[in-house]
Parts: C-alpha cells; structure tokens; sequence
C-alpha cells in the first residue's frame, strides 16, 4: 500500500477516525442520535473542538454521506421525496379510486358472471409480484415493444412538465394496480356483508331505490373497515417505491436507498428506514383517526 | 367426495384435515401444481444439466497432457530424490510427496491405457516404474552416485512415454474406453434426499395405502426418514470423477469420435457460458427452449436452478417464521403479563417498519459473506416476518386459554407445561396453519425482491428475482416473462392452497365437518 495519497494506510485510517469508524458501536449509536457530536470537531465534553458541537438525530440531523462529504443524508431524502411523495400519493388516490366502484360493484352482482371475472382479475393482480408487473410493463411500452411510453425517467435538469408527467404515468399505474386489488378485494367482502345484514333488508322494505342503499347507507358502513386497510397498504407502498424507483430509474427515496445499499453508505440505509417508518407510523395514525370519524362506535368508545 | 372416504376410516384430525381439502377441486389443482413448480426445480439437476446421463468415451485429451507432465514431474522427482540422498534439510518430505505423485501419475496412466492395443506404453510406463522404485531405495541408502546414474535413466524414460505411445499406429485407440453416468454421480445428497421426498409427497396417496401405519403424521415421519436415509445411502456410491481431464464434459465428448452419450432434455448448465449464443430468443427449433441471456446462458436452465434458491430461502425462512412465530405468539397469549407485553411491543415495533426497507437496511448490516448464504437470508427474513404468525397465535392462545376444557385441565391438576402442551397448543394452531401457507408466498416475494435488487443470494446461484433483474430496460420479452410466470405461478398456486388449507379448517364450511 502507498504511504501518502488517497488509499494509503494513513488517509484510510484519517477517515476511518474521521467517521468514528475506529470506536465501539455505542459510541457511534450515541453520536448518530445526538444531541452531542463526538467526533474529533464535536462538543468540547466530550474532547472535539467545539466546531461541530451538536448533530445527530435528536438535533433533526440524519448525518451525512461519507464519500460526498459536504452531502447531508436529511437534504438529499428531502429533495427526493418531492418526487417519491407525490407518486405515491397519486398511486394511492388512484388505487382507492379504482379499487372501491369495482369492489361495490363486484359485491352487488355477487355470482354472476362480472362478479366472478372481477374476483379473478383481482386475485391474480394481487398475487402478481410488483417487480415482475414493472419489468412486463417496461418491455411492453419500451423501444423493442410498443414504444408508446417513455420506460425511463428524463435525466438531466430543465426537464419539462410534461415529459415528467408522461414519464410517471408507468410508475404510478405500476404501484396502484396491486393497491386497487387488495382494496378492491375488501370492499367487496365488507359490501358483501353489510348488504347481508337486516337493517339493509329493512331499507329494501320501505322502498329505498337500490343506488342509494348501495352508495349512500351500505358504502358508509363498509367503509370503515377499508381505513384500517390504509394502515396496510402505506407500508407496502413505501416497500414497493424501492423496486418501482429502481425499474424506472426515478431519482427519489427508493434509488436513494438502493444507491446506499451499494455503497454501503449507513447513514442514508439508516435515514430512509427511519423516514419510512415515519411514513407507515402516519398512515397508520391516519387510518385509525379516519376510522374514529367514519365510525361513531370508535369515537365514542362503544362497548 | 368418493376421494374423502379414502381417508375417513382413519378418523384423526389430520385425515378429516386431509379428506376435507381434497374434497374441493381447486384446492386438488393447486396442490397439483405447487407440487409441479417444486418438482420441477427439485428434479433441476435431472433435467437440466452439462453432464450427460450416461456417457462412453476415451479421454484422449486427458492422457495426451498426463503424458506430457510426465517429464517435469519426473525431472523434479529426481532432483528431490538426490537432495535427499545428500541428505540436505528439509529435502525429505518433499522428496516423499514428490514420490506418490510421479506414483500416482503413473496409475491412473496405467488404468487409462488398454493393455492390448498399446503394450509399448504400458511397457514403458512399467520400466519407468521400476525405475522410479529403485531410485527412491538408492535415495533413502543415501547412495548419492547410484542416484546420479539412475536419475538419468528416469528422465529418459519419462520424456520418452509419450513418443513411444504415440508412435505405435494405434495410439487413439490405446486408451480404455470409460462407461460412465456422470450426472449421477454429480448428484448430492441433498439432492436425492429432496428427490425422495418429492416422490413421497406426491405419491402420498397411493404408497400410503401399502404401508401398515397408525396416522398420517406417523406416514409422514416415515416419509422424511426414507428420504433422510436414500440421502445417507447415495453417500456410499463412488462420488465425483476418476477421470484425468476435468474440463468440461461436452468438451470432451466432442473431442472423441467414437464416444457416445446421452444428454438430460435440456443439455445445457446454469452457469454455463456461450457467447456467441447471447441474447438469443426463444425458438423451438433452436435448443434454447426459453432463450438465453446477455452471457448466453441457457435461460430455462437457470430457471430450473434459481427455483432451487428460491423454494430453499422461502421454504427455510416459512418454517423459522412459523416456529418463532407461534411459540412467541403462544407464550403471549397464555402467559400473558411481562412475555405479552415484551412480544406485543416488539410486534408493533417491526411492524411499524415497511418489510422490504427493513430486510434491505438488516442485510446491508451483514458481513458479505453472510449476506450471500442460504441460511443467514432466510433468518433474516424470519426475524422480520414472524410478526403476523406471532399476531394471530397469541389472539387465538387467548381465546382458547379462557375456554373451559382448559380451565379444567387445570382444575384437574395438570402442570401448567402440560395444560400449555397438549391443550392450548394444539387448539390454537388452526389460524397458524392458514396463515403459514400465505407466509410461504410472502418469503418467495420478499427473497425475490431483495435479489431483484440485487441483494440477498448472489450470481452465480440465480434466484427468479435475480434473474428478473437481467430484464430491466425491456429490451428483451423473454427475459422478464418467463421467471415471473414462474415466480407468480408458484405464489398463485400458494395462495391458492392456503385458501383450501383456510376452508378445510373452517368449521362453518361442510368438507371441514367429520
């Protein structure tokens, strides 16, 4: 090995101590969570210089990369997730918008011949890997296929609106067809039991039009079960951003943590699974307080 | 329902179990073909392979450079037999390694060599020997001068082995032709255990008829012990090649006129290579059945193979999320107290993490070597995932913990291990059993997604989401189509099962009543 330069035993172990690679893993649990910085420019307690007294977690920093080293891992997932967000967002919203007109009206011609087609569709969508459905739809649209679609997010700066919009439509039908199956799938077992039970009959009974117990008073009631689903299904979208980036080459929180992976950058795997979980805590928060306002049983603490 | 009386006089829970979801047709097409995906890859080495079954050849390459090495090898022999003779240090146990190879060397030539039609070689493969002999014995007499002169003589005769093979007109047939099935012996233990055992399995009901045992469990015992022991027992027959050559085999077999061979249906390995073959797509006529990839390689071969992968790391890490799953899930529900508050916080915790990012950030945490293994992956993937299987057996251990036959075990005196053992335990596993079918399919995709990114079980050993992964871009329809039918296949037909497994439990269904 050289004995000055990149690569030389003494840079390697100037960077090795430079990340806290050379200490006990407590210590670098302690200074990734903060609020203390315990490198050699950390907090005067603890022998730093002072330069960088505070970081870590507790401080909102979710440290930096170690090969880019003026890159924060916080910045980056930030700037990424202007683009993983909203392709999930839309994903879901199309999904829940797909998902509950066809359950409903799968529950409504329960045994017939639609009823049937649309159970199956849904069950093979549901058992479809979404990896295999993005490479399928990628040779399907791409330049030896169809050639209707771009299969490739638009690199580069200055990219217009609407090559990016294009460039999404695959993404985003790619992570909405298996949240339209499961969705799908449950509202037609919860329609189906609803539209069972007395009360409906009861609402047969006095004349209400068919639509409207349909839509209006069996729709409400399946419908509270559907947003404890939501708590599911964000956990596997989030799962799924990671393969669906990765097929489309789009530059947000999955590409980020598969770069991590590779280069083995801790702090970004660290960052993204800790986002992530954040993301799933929320919609799961979320679920459970659409629950409490579609439901008055929830809300009031019914026994 | 004439297939359920087959199982009824049997009368166990496992027999009513089994009558129950054979009596529903798609749960019989699905068994069916779950069985077919798994037989397929555990019968990969038989049907898919670069040896041949049988084959029957002379390995003219393999004499042809034995005779050449003779030379050096003799040469360095000699120069060790006279160092040791002057007695120098260390010269001595050189000297002995370098005897038993030249020893050695001339064996397998002598084997290799027939007799009848080139007697000049094997004469002079005997006058080396001899000669060979005598200057090891003028060696440990420390007779450096006979050493001299008898060194000479070796060298001689060794540099002169091959002219004379050669120059008798028959050399190309001098060579003893070799029957052999190297596919077989190629084969594993663990491949003909995993053989056995899939015959067993999907023979189930017809050899179960003539063996004269009490229960399904206990036929099933059998089963996995016969298997165990074919796997023991093949252990026994000569294993790997005698041969000299090494190379590959259809190499040799090419190189041989007169050898005759047969090949498995698919005559090509998972890993092996023809460049000039690359990017092919599939066409009956060529004997790429299903294509090949950008290294050429034979891409149903490599399906065959990576289901192996796959199956091991779902099946493996489905019976460690089953086992972690329901013993914690029981402990909580029965135990309650610290146990249910410890495992319940730990469940809401790992499920508060998306799976896919969990497992990636856990493995990016392995060494590498571990990273690539068959058996860290699946427990990897089994210390995430036994969440869901821990959920349901501590929900159901509570339910059936309150009931009364418990209540009385208890009342009646029976130690609590024993109340935990034989009465909640096996009353509680029901909803287990659905859910360990559908976390079979949750490890195949999870295994598959990791290796789709390129983690997990590494090349050259191809799982179906590493080889899905060759097909990103789209440039090539074979590619992405073939692994993943394969792949959805085999989670269809899992899901497929589990709902059988699900309805032939349920009580409220009439095929689940005795």
């Amino acid at each position: 090995m050289q004995s000055t330069g990149p690569g030389s035993a003494a840079s390697l172990e100037r960077f090795r101590h430079e990340h806290l690679l050379d200490q006990p893993l407590w210590k670098q649990y302690l200074d990734y969570l903060g609020p203390f910085d315990l490198s050699e420019r950390g907090h005067p307690w603890f022998g730093g210089s002072g330069e960088r007294a505070w970081g870590g977690l507790l401080t909102g920093d979710l440290g930096g990369e170690m090969l880019q080293p003026g890159v924060r891992v916080g910045a980056q997932i930030a700037k990424r997730l202007r683009i993983t967000l909203p392709l999930m967002l839309v994903s879901l919203l199309l999904g829940y918008l797909i998902a509950i007109p066809l359950g409903v009206f799968s529950a409504t011609r329960r045994g017939q011949r639609s009823d049937r087609a649309i159970t199956l569709a849904t069950f093979l969508l549901y058992a479809m890997p979404v990896f295999w459905a993005g490479v399928l739809l990628q040779t399907l649209f791409g330049r030896r296929g169809l050639e209707w679609l771009p299969v490739l997010w638009p690199a580069g700066a200055g990219v217009a609106a609407s090559d990016i919009l294009l460039a999404a439509i695959l993404p985003v039908l790619c992570a909405s067809y298996a949240v339209a199956a499961y969705v799908s799938r449950q509202t037609r077992a919860s329609m189906i039991e609803v539209l069972e039970s007395d009360w409906i009959r009861a609402l047969r009974a006095r004349g209400i039009p068919e639509r409207q117990i349909v839509w209006r008073h069996a729709l409400r009631n399946a419908a509270a079960p559907l947003c404890v689903h939501l708590g599911q299904v964000i956990p596997v979208l989030v799962g799924g951003s990671v393969l669906i980036e990765t097929i489309f080459d789009i530059p947000g929180m999955g590409t980020y943590l598969h770069r991590g992976l590779i280069q083995r950058e801790y702090d970004v795997v660290t960052g993204i699974v800790l986002v992530s979980a954040l993301f799933a805590s929320v919609g799961l928060l979320l679920s459970d307080l659409l629950h409490a306002a579609l439901d008055p049983r929830i809300r009031h603490g019914a026994r | 329902m004439a297939r359920a009386e087959v199982f009824d006089h049997e009368r166990g829970p496992w027999s009513r179990f089994a009558g129950a979801f054979q009596s529903r047709k798609t749960s019989r097409l699905a068994w069916r073909a779950l069985l077919l995906c798994i037989g397929l890859t555990v019968f990969a080495p038989l049907l898919a392979n670069d040896r041949p079954y049988f084959a029957k050849l002379r390995d003219t390459a393999g004499v042809r450079q034995a005779l050449s090495l003779l030379s050096p090898i003799a040469s360095s022999f000699v120069d060790s037999a006279k160092a040791a003779a002057a007695s120098q240090p260390g010269s001595q146990a050189t000297f002995e390694a370098e005897e038993r190879a030249l020893a050695s060397r001339i064996d397998l030539l002598q084997g290799a060599l027939d007799g009848k039609r080139s007697p000049a070689a094997i004469e002079a493969l005997a006058a080396l020997e001899r000669s060979a002999k005598a200057l090891g014995e003028a060696s440990r007499a420390h007779d450096a001068a006979r050493c001299e002169t008898l060194g000479l003589e070796l060298s001689k005769l060794a540099s002169d082995a091959r002219p004379t093979w050669e120059s008798s007109s028959t050399s190309a047939d001098g060579i003893v032709v070799r029957r052999s099935w190297p596919l077989f012996a190629a084969l594993t233990s663990t491949d003909v255990t995993l053989i056995f055992l899939w015959l067993g399995l999907a023979g189930f009901p017809w050899w179960t008829r003539l063996v004269p045992a009490r229960s399904i469990r206990s036929r099933l015992a059998l089963l996995l012990v016969f298997a165990l022991l074919a796997g023991l027992l093949s252990t026994l027959f000569p294993r790997g090649s005698t041969e000299l050559d090494t190379s590959l085999w259809k190499a040799r077999i090419a190189a041989d006129a007169q050898s005759a061979s047969v090949f498995p249906p698919i005559a090509f390995g998972p890993s092996e290579t023809h460049l000039e073959d690359s990017m092919q797509a599939p066409r009956v006529a060529s004997r790429h059945w299903c294509g090949t990839d950008a290294l050429g390689r034979d891409l149903l071969a490599r399906l065959l193979y990576a289901g192996r992968t796959s199956f091991a790391v779902a099946g493996l890490a489905a019976v460690l999320m089953v086992g972690i799953g329901s013993l914690l899930g029981l402990a909580a529900g029965a135990l309650r107290g610290l146990t249910d508050t410890l495992v319940s916080r730990a469940i809401e915790l790992l499920q508060s993490f998306p799976t896919l990012v969990l497992l990636l950030g856990l493995i990016s945490l392995l060494p590498a070597r571990a990273a690539n293994s068959r058996w860290t992956i699946p427990l990897v993937i089994a210390a995430i995932g036994w969440t869901h299987i821990a959920r349901l057996a501590r929900a159901e251990a509570m339910r059936v913990h309150e009931m009364a036959f418990v209540r009385a075990a208890t009342a009646a005196g029976f130690s609590r291990a024993r109340v935990l053992r034989q009465h909640v335990l096996p009353n509680s596993m029901g909803p287990v059993w659905v859910a360990a079918s559908f976390v079979l399919s949750g490890g195949l995709v999870l295994e598959s997604s990791a290796a789709f990114l390129g983690f997990g079980i590494q090349h050259p050993a191809p799982s179906w989401g590493g080889l899905l992964a060759d097909a990103r871009g789209g440039d090539a329809w074979w590619l992405a189509v073939f692994p993943g039918l394969w792949l959805f296949a085999a989670i269809l037909s899992i899901h497929l099962v589990g709902e059988g497994v699900r309805d032939a439990l349920d009580p409220r269904t009439e095929a689940g009543l005795p």
